[in-house]
């Protein structure tokens, strides 16, 4: 929805799923989006938070790193997922997401949830979901 | 549609459908969205109306509770929908959805509305648009 939420299809069964977020940032200074994405997030940035929601309830993830922005890596459970910046540069505020294989077992939909959980905000929440349909 | 659209597709006769919508914070100063998510909204907020429009009409939904989120809990009727925040921190704005089954009992496409009637608006008017294809 807008530039917060991104909706892929993905069949049933599907492996080595890689996917792009785009993570607005975040402006204190007016209380808004600055319409820029967020640069200089990783993996292991103490105020990111990955939440997946799916019919059963809500789980928080871990996140882990990618080796090579690109070359799919195998999350080692299926409560993580991989996550890298592409590029500064050219590509400010999309970050790859390496997804393990288990997510897409099932018929269904599943919400993945990125958010600051610093008291001064530095970007805004994103979302990314995925219908998961039959073969 | 503007921004704060999202799009889903769900089978003819699907049961027991579970979705997630983000809802975006409205700037106090009447600006436009922050792009951060609004999450003081509850089943019986008094100036929160849901509206689905279809082939044949629009019908004003009356709103109810969900008991545990990621558990789908059918709506008494076919022209109710439950509603309720997934969870304050790790997922602001967003929201879960449970559809009545009669809902999708034929293909079409139907367009279901959120919105603040409150004077001094408190979100951005959000959709969640479903194309509903062949079994």
């Amino acid at each position: 929805m807008g530039q917060n939420t991104t909706h892929l299809r993905v069949r049933r069964k599907k492996n080595k799923v890689i996917a792009y977020v785009f993570i607005p940032e975040y402006s204190d200074t007016d209380g808004r989006a600055t319409g820029m994405g967020k640069t200089g997030l990783a993996y292991n940035t103490s105020t990111l938070l990955v939440n997946r929601v799916r019919r059963g309830g809500l789980t928080a993830c871990t996140t882990e790193d990618i080796t090579t922005v690109g070359t799919y890596q195998a999350p080692t459970v299926d409560t993580a997922v991989r996550f890298k910046l592409c590029g500064n540069n050219r590509q400010p505020g999309i970050y790859e997401v390496h997804f393990h294989d288990d997510i897409f077992e099932d018929e269904g939909r599943v919400v993945f949830a990125f958010e600051d959980t610093a008291g001064t905000r530095t970007f805004c929440p994103a979302y990314l979901i995925f219908d998961i349909d039959r073969n | 549609m503007a921004q704060n659209t999202s799009y889903i597709k769900v089978r003819r006769k699907q049961r027991e459908v579970i979705a997630w919508v983000f809802i975006e914070q409205f700037s106090s100063t009447g600006s436009g969205g922050t792009g951060k998510g609004y999450e003081a909204l509850a089943d019986n907020d008094a100036d929160l109306q849901m509206t689905r429009s279809r082939s044949g009409g629009n019908t004003t939904y009356n709103i109810q509770g969900i008991t545990t989120i990621g558990t789908y809990q059918a709506p008494t009727d076919g022209d109710r929908i439950r509603f309720d925040l997934v969870q304050d921190a790790g997922c602001p704005g967003l929201y879960e959805l449970h559809f009545h089954n009669d809902e999708f009992e034929d293909e079409g496409r139907t367009v279901v509305s959120i919105e603040d009637n409150a004077s001094s608006r408190r979100f951005c008017p959000t959709h969640l648009v479903i194309d509903i294809e062949k079994e």
